[in-house]
């Protein structure tokens, strides 16, 4: 399985379903939620579909939960055994450190073995990838329609994007390292850009009044 | 429903129309159970019951011309009506009686596979399943073990491993969201052999 391709295709909108159906949101929200489920068919039939994959994964982790319960028995252990070895290499030393240590020369291990042959510009960045989805606000939330997350090198992105209030909006893209590429500035609904960007993934934050509301991923890829 | 739809069957069921108020039921129906489901429980045995109840209520209060369109949408009133009733029956003393006989509420929470017996996985989905499973990156395999297996919350699981629940809440959907791809796969290929 192909874990990184499906990483960029994961949307937000699944997180705020699972956080419906674990009962986690608040009162206020879930009714909001509820008020959707009875008017927009669509999104009732994605949250049916979210909860009938929830019961088929329970059912599955129940069959062979004992199975990856003791892989995690079993990756413990090793790292007990571990544990007891580097202990007995640096004696006096805190473990912690130990464990920095061994980070430290795996790591560059990984850099001078794997680096060559992999492809940076396609790492995810752990917080942005947080953050994706629309922000929950007191104002009603932005609805995106544009762009997808995969895009043709050559083609001209439409960031467009469905929001009650007034004011003006703000697209900054950024790379996947979560630098600041290009910020355009609009009063309108959308926004076009013409797309000069290297292949490799890029984020996209929408901002309203400097407003941090929504946050979207880029996929150019050029082979 | 669509809301000019539902705006225009609420107007006929004022006017004493039956194959509005069919229409209607119909149109709600999947929604309503759906939702009271997720409120009372899904091995709750009242569940039947309790949605017959939500929509006898709200025929009547449609019929009483409770239902104003100037203060919010069919949908919203719907809501309310199942909100209101769900209430109703969380208060009664009959509720208070089941639940401590049976435990349905916990149980179910615990149990997410527990009154789901129409449920089938075909032996393609489950082996999409099972490898993607074996497949998933740490912690997201951990954190579907222990929410699934080991039945822990996600307060629970933060605890353990660390990290922040909002962390955990989404790294579990994450991993959900990473399995939902597989089976969508096997679900091809799946079609595809027929």
């Amino acid at each position: 399985m192909c874990i990184r391709k499906i990483i960029y295709r994961c949307s937000s909108p699944d997180r705020q379903i699972d956080r419906f159906l674990d009962g986690t949101i608040s009162e206020e929200e879930r009714g909001l939620f509820e008020k959707r489920c009875l008017e927009d068919h669509a999104f009732f039939l994605k949250v049916q579909e979210r909860e009938l994959l929830r019961e088929k994964v329970a059912q599955t982790v129940s069959a062979i939960g004992s199975e990856l319960a003791g892989n995690h028995v079993s990756s413990s252990a090793q790292r007990g055994g571990l544990e007891r070895r580097v202990k007995s290499l640096i004696p006096g030393m805190r473990i912690g450190w130990a464990y920095a240590l061994l980070a430290v020369a795996l790591l560059s291990l990984c850099i001078i073995l794997v680096l060559p042959n992999s492809d940076e510009t396609f790492a995810i960045h752990p917080d942005l990838e947080q953050e994706l989805g629309a922000r929950v606000l007191r104002s009603a939330p932005v609805q995106v329609l544009s762009p997808g997350v995969e895009i043709k090198p050559d083609d001209e992105i439409l960031f467009a994007w469905e929001a009650d209030a007034q004011g003006t909006f703000q697209v900054v893209i950024l790379d996947n390292q979560g630098n600041e590429i290009k910020s355009l500035r609009t009063t309108g609904r959308s926004i076009r850009y013409q797309i000069d960007l290297a292949h490799g993934l890029y984020y996209w934050k929408l901002l309203q009044n400097d407003d941090w509301i929504f946050t979207g991923k880029i996929l150019i890829d050029k082979k | 429903m669509d809301t000019e739809r539902a705006k225009t069957l609420i107007t006929a069921i004022l006017q004493g129309n039956a194959t509005a108020e069919k229409e209607f039921f119909e149109g709600y129906q999947h929604e309503v159970e759906f939702l009271v489901k997720l409120r009372i429980g899904r091995a709750n045995p009242d569940l039947p019951d309790l949605c017959q109840t939500v929509f006898i209520d709200l025929f009547k209060r449609i019929r009483a011309g409770e239902y104003d369109s100037s203060k919010g949408s069919p949908g919203a009133f719907v809501q309310s009506t199942i909100k209101f009733k769900i209430l109703d029956y969380l208060k009664s003393r009959h509720y208070q009686e089941r639940k401590n006989q049976t435990e349905f509420n916990e149980r179910s929470a615990a149990h997410p596979d527990e009154g789901a017996d129409h449920l089938m996985i075909h032996e393609e989905e489950k082996k999409a399943i099972e490898k993607a499973l074996h497949a998933l990156p740490e912690p997201y395999q951990t954190i579907l073990v222990l929410y699934y297996y080991h039945q822990l919350k996600i307060k629970e699981i933060a605890g353990r491993l660390g990290m922040p629940e909002q962390k955990v809440s989404n790294y579990k959907s994450y991993a959900l969201t990473l399995l939902s791809r597989e089976i969508q796969k096997a679900q091809v290929a799946r079609k595809q052999s027929r």
